[in-house]
């Protein structure tokens, strides 16, 4: 029973301050976040096997945590609010070439990151050739460039 | 130039802000688990981590928060020790917490109605002693009391100890 429990606390522990921590997290990978994912990952390895290095206790843990990832999933698509909470919702970084200085400031984004999306996209060359501006539910962000560019 | 509503983008801007709003909460709550565990509250080192219990010439350092399946340590200290020491652990005690080993190793260890009772022999030049008894929490709780260690005749009163998962 330990160890269900023990997958379960554990997941669901790292979902909400994954959650917390941003979408840019997610995305962004910088060195930093790549270290940070390292360690992450050896911590709650620990924490999940306890002092018991068995097979059942690796199965019942790998079982456990698939089963939750598939339970939320199910359920997240019958309760919207759920959904939103976990997978979020698009945010409009720039709306009909106009900048949202406050959702790029509660995103922890800057322009250069818009502009990296752009050139990577569309290969625009400027702020002014972008219509919209979407930070997705994956934390990447989507460029829709002003027609005829 | 076309408008935002005829982009089909599932947003809401309302759910997003109160979402930023509640991480920005998350970050702050993280920050107060840091600065408790540094204070100690989470146990393993810190100001607050153990409470120290004084009777006479006996002193006991126990835990005030140990993690559940993780080792700790505590220890009883007798002034002026010029004979044996007896230290008799109670059964609240050996409830909370299961017992590694004990440094230095007893002369002699006896089950009692009321707990175990271990002897330590005597030492030549007397001096302070100190006892380690190494323990693991069994199981998580809050508050779990360790009951009274007796030590040479003298009533040790164990602060209680929370169990963190």
């Amino acid at each position: 029973m330990e160890s269900v429990l023990r997958g379960a606390a554990i997941y669901f522990v790292m979902l909400i301050i994954v959650r917390l921590s941003g979408r840019r997290t997610l995305a962004q990978a910088t060195t930093f976040d790549f270290v940070l994912l390292l360690i992450v990952a050896e911590t709650t390895q620990q924490a999940l096997l306890g002092n018991d290095f068995s097979i059942t206790n690796a199965v019942l843990l790998i079982c456990t945590l698939f089963l939750i990832d598939i339970g939320l999933a199910l359920t997240s698509k019958k309760l919207p609010w759920l959904s939103k909470f976990i997978e979020g919702r698009p945010t409009f970084l720039i709306r009909d070439g106009v900048v949202d200085e406050h959702a790029l400031r509660r995103a922890r984004l800057g322009i250069s990151e818009i502009m990296v999306a752009a050139r990577a996209q569309h290969g625009l060359e400027r702020l002014g050739q972008i219509r919209h501006a979407v930070l997705e539910t994956d934390a990447g962000v989507t460029i829709v460039p002003r027609s005829g560019e | 130039m076309g408008s935002v509503a005829e982009m089909d983008v599932d947003d809401d801007p309302a759910f997003q802000e109160r979402l930023w709003t509640a991480m920005r909460v998350g970050w702050v709550a993280m920050l107060a688990v840091i600065v408790a565990a540094l204070l100690g509250f989470t146990g393993k080192g810190g100001t607050f981590a153990r409470s120290v219990v004084e009777e006479g010439e006996v002193r006991g350092i126990f835990p005030r928060v140990a993690r559940w399946v993780t080792p700790d340590h505590v220890a009883v200290e007798v002034a002026h020790a010029a004979g044996p020491i007896t230290i008799e652990l109670p059964a609240e005690f050996s409830r909370v917490y299961e017992l590694d080993r004990v440094q230095p190793q007893p002369a002699q260890v006896v089950v009692t109605p009321s707990g175990e009772r271990y002897t330590f022999a005597a030492l030549a030049g007397g001096g302070t002693r100190k006892i380690f008894f190494y323990v693991v929490p069994r199981a998580p709780g809050w508050s779990l009391p360790l009951g009274t260690l007796v030590v040479n005749g003298t009533a040790l009163r164990a602060s209680p100890v929370s169990v963190l998962p």
